[in-house]
């Protein structure tokens, strides 16, 4: 392979994983089980009335802080919600229970304390307030920064 | 500290465009070269490494928007990971192995572009797991 293949075949890789990346973070995925439920996990936080929001972060996590304000600022009318950020090194028992690989992973729990979903990456403002209206069935008021 | 996330993405594109030069010229003095800028960047941050003076003193005043503020730390890791790409690819050099000069360098090449074009999180994605792999702390 000569040096141009190679520079090729690096640009288009990293391009497709780039574009994988692109298209999958800040979505909606599915739960892993729901075998766990918030009680059990010990994150030494109470569950939420409605729902309850986990942010798994790390210190080298760029978007972290700015995911964490758009939930504070989407749920700051509604008391029922709990949202808590918590360090995934800190607590890399919780992180591992929970298959939280990468950060920001921001998981959603029911008034039942079993998990929703859960949205990889920073999610787009609508796709945080649709899950979040999804799962406590009450329209939120939510003031449009936008 | 917090710094302009624009900085970061800039020094990709420089990079970016050495490491093409460092492929296309086989050249491991250029790798040098950006490997001690890595260095800069990874030990001291990347605000005071060359690419980050070049985008604060050039680049920076002549922007017109405001740029959003990001912690130093995530960048600084991602300066890390290019410096471990960039001295392993100097020993291959050292060892007179050609494959890991240009594996090492095609990998830093991948990170680079990552940053530059899709604004690639590295931290993000990597260092949680190095840290349930045990690799690092």
């Amino acid at each position: 392979m000569n040096h141009w293949q190679l520079v090729l075949s690096v640009l288009l890789v990293s391009s497709a994983f780039g574009l994988f990346l692109h298209f999958t973070r800040g979505k909606l995925t599915k739960k892993y089980s729901n075998e766990v439920s918030f009680d059990q996990l010990n994150v030494g936080h109470e569950l939420g009335k409605k729902a309850t929001i986990l942010q798994f972060k790390t210190e080298y996590c760029s978007i972290c802080p700015g995911v964490k304000r758009q939930i504070n600022e989407l749920i700051k009318n509604d008391k029922g919600i709990s949202f808590y950020e918590i360090d995934a090194v800190e607590r890399i028992d919780l992180a591992k229970k929970l298959h939280v690989k990468s950060s920001p992973t921001i998981l959603f729990f029911n008034e039942s304390g079993l998990e929703e979903g859960r949205i990889i990456g920073a999610p787009k403002r609508d796709q945080l307030r649709n899950t979040l209206e999804k799962i406590t069935t009450i329209k939120m008021e939510i003031t449009n920064a936008n | 500290m917090q710094i302009d996330a624009r900085g970061p993405r800039f020094g990709a594109a420089i990079t970016l465009v050495v490491l093409l030069l460092v492929i296309y010229f086989d050249s491991p003095i250029l790798l040098a070269i950006q490997t001690l800028v890595w260095a800069i960047g990874a030990f001291a941050g990347p605000h005071k490494s060359p690419y980050g003076y070049i985008f604060k003193t050039l680049v920076k005043p002549r922007l017109k928007s405001v740029g959003e503020l990001e912690n130093v730390k995530p960048p600084q890791f991602a300066q890390l990971v290019g410096f471990i790409f960039g001295v392993v690819g100097l020993v291959g050099v050292a060892i007179g192995s050609p494959t890991v000069f240009l594996i090492a360098t095609a990998f830093a090449l991948a990170a680079a572009f990552l940053n530059a074009v899709f604004n690639f999180c590295l931290g993000c994605e990597m260092y949680l797991l190095l840290v349930r792999a045990r690799l690092i702390r």
